[in-house]
């Protein structure tokens, strides 16, 4: 286990050490004592990591919503025994019993080696993923399926040959899903690396925390991203020498992009590529290479229909939801996402679970999403018929049907564009041709 | 309402009227324009229904034509994103162009 004084959280408060992190367990544990599960929505990712290690060293199975849309958040608890909810959101009383954040009394804990007893316990953490029908698909995870998961950043860190107390990991990528989980709450947990408790979303925050990192006596940075936020954290990044190391998930990563970053001086930049269901499983460095490479312990698995991933901390092998191209070296290439799957912005969802959504909207008489693969985010749009004799407007069925969207999907797979029709044009079997498809996207702005 | 108070509200609306443009800009938004925008209506969820890269977009533009950058830690952040109102008196308080 790791010594008293290792670094695991920082931020501008300071460093939190593994000292202070079994302590405040212990108290948080016992706050916890009467909670059946534990919806952890707490922001900080601090607070975050002790309620995991609580509720796993209490049996309590953890709920990690979708979304923090209230609507998400009251259905993953739906099913739960005697919910407890983590968050210092007071609006969060609504939903069910609420615990926040409060500083531990120091009392010496005497549990010092959760790591060790977590890796055989079965308490689920549940984590949710995109499905094909309306609702979000729960994904059931344990310490030990997550832990390693995170075992891919563990190895790019171990290879950048830096001090553990001299390295840093920050976020940008929400901690409650599973990329963020993984790279950032999971490295600590698992592996003992520091991670920065805040959440970095504006370049200006990633300034803010390279300050706190300094302080802390962390010179060394490796950011836990996605390309969405490097878009608007190149100039951050490309300005900061303190990080050595840009982790992206897969949308995928511009190449371009990839390659103006590698360009600069000690910085290395990995992309990662996995799935809810997977975990993080294979890695490349995009600015050099298209082949990915298979994390330690994964192994592919070919059928005539799909291909499986299989990992000793995989309970059963995974059908991947890309189709794949393997090489005699071990590595493979990504050929295409299989089957109707959308990618907006690095986010996953089936189109029928889309369509389904929409279907459910009042005042129309039929609807579709209109989707364009694209390489880097999809082209999706909308279109619909008014119910006839609807005494709305435009904007007003506009509006309806936004809102009812949003109140089921993630915002990146609500359109912003929707076109109105007087009937969509459906073949025999009731399907959209392609072609019609790519007319209607064009009509929409969307295709040239 | 004194002259100066006349002349600042007028202002003020044109500031309104400049950053719901700037929204309609960056995220290229063709089936609304800045003048259809409600500037009470919540920029994200219902409304105008924009999600987190939005707002990223969004804070893009605004340090580009405004000089100054948005924080998380700022806690009036949910204020200021609440609307096109709220975010344009953010600016006017804190714009260096």
């Amino acid at each position: 286990m790791y010594a008293a004084d290792r670094k695991l959280f920082f931020s501008k408060d300071g460093v939190i050490d593994h000292k202070q992190f079994v302590t405040d367990l212990a108290a948080l544990r016992a706050q916890l004592q009467a909670a059946g599960s534990i919806c952890n929505l707490f922001q900080n990712r601090y607070q975050f990591a002790l309620g995991i290690v609580a509720g796993l060293l209490n049996n309590q199975t953890i709920i990690l919503p979708p979304s923090l849309a209230p609507e998400a958040i009251r259905s993953s608890i739906a099913d739960a025994p005697a919910p407890v909810i983590l968050s210092d959101n007071a609006e969060h009383d609504a939903l069910a019993a609420r615990l926040s954040f409060e500083a531990a009394q120091s009392e010496p804990a005497k549990n010092w080696d959760y790591a060790t007893s977590l890796q055989a316990n079965p308490t689920e953490i549940h984590v949710y993923s995109s499905g094909s029908t309306r609702q979000p698909k729960c994904n059931v995870k344990t310490w030990k399926m997550l832990r390693g998961g995170a075992a891919i950043t563990d190895q790019i860190l171990q290879e950048l040959e830096v001090q553990p107390s001299e390295v840093g990991l920050l976020g940008t990528t929400p901690h409650g899903h599973m990329y963020g989980l993984e790279a950032t709450i999971f490295a600590t947990l698992g592996f003992g690396h520091a991670t920065y408790r805040d959440t970095i979303f504006y370049p200006a925050d990633l300034e803010a925390a390279i300050e706190a990192a300094r302080a802390c006596g962390i010179s060394k940075l490796v950011l836990i991203t996605s390309p969405a936020h490097l878009r608007f954290l190149e100039a951050a990044i490309l300005a900061a020498p303190e990080i050595i190391c840009v982790l992206s998930a897969t949308a995928p990563f511009p190449q371009a992009l990839a390659q103006k970053l590698a360009a600069r001086d000690n910085l290395k930049v990995m992309e990662i590529y996995g799935s809810t269901e997977t975990g993080s499983m294979a890695l490349r460095q995009t600015a050099f290479e298209e082949a990915w490479s298979l994390s330690a312990g994964f192994e592919l698995q070919k059928t005539p229909a799909t291909c499986l991933a299989a990992a000793p901390h995989l309970p059963v092998p995974i059908a991947l939801e890309d189709e794949i191209e393997q090489h005699p070296d071990g590595r493979f290439t990504l050929l295409g996402r299989a089957g109707d799957m959308v990618s907006v912005r690095g986010k996953r969802s089936r189109l029928a679970a889309l369509n389904a959504t929409l279907s459910e909207v009042a005042e129309i008489s039929d609807g579709v999403f209109l989707h364009d693969k694209r390489s880097e985010s999809d082209a999706l749009a909308i279109a619909v018929v008014p119910l006839q004799g609807s005494s709305l407007s435009e904007t007003e069925i506009r509006s309806l049907v936004r809102r009812h969207l949003l109140l089921h999907l993630d915002a990146a797979f609500v359109p912003k564009k929707l076109l109105f029709l007087p009937e969509i044009p459906r073949s025999a079997t009731g399907k959209i041709t392609r072609a019609i498809t790519i007319d209607l996207l064009k009509k929409a702005g969307l295709h040239s | 309402m004194s002259t100066t108070q006349l002349a600042d509200q007028s202002d003020f609306k044109k500031l309104q009227l400049e950053v719901a443009e700037l929204i309609v800009n960056a995220l290229v938004l063709d089936d609304v324009t800045a003048a259809e925008i409600d500037f009470d209506a919540p920029l994200f969820g219902e409304g105008l229904g924009l999600d987190s890269i939005d707002a990223l977009e969004i804070a893009f533009a605004i340090s580009e034509t405004y000089g100054f950058k948005l924080r998380s830690d700022d806690e009036r952040n949910q204020e200021i994103f609440s609307c096109v109102r709220a975010l344009s008196s953010h600016i006017a308080e804190n714009r260096k162009t």
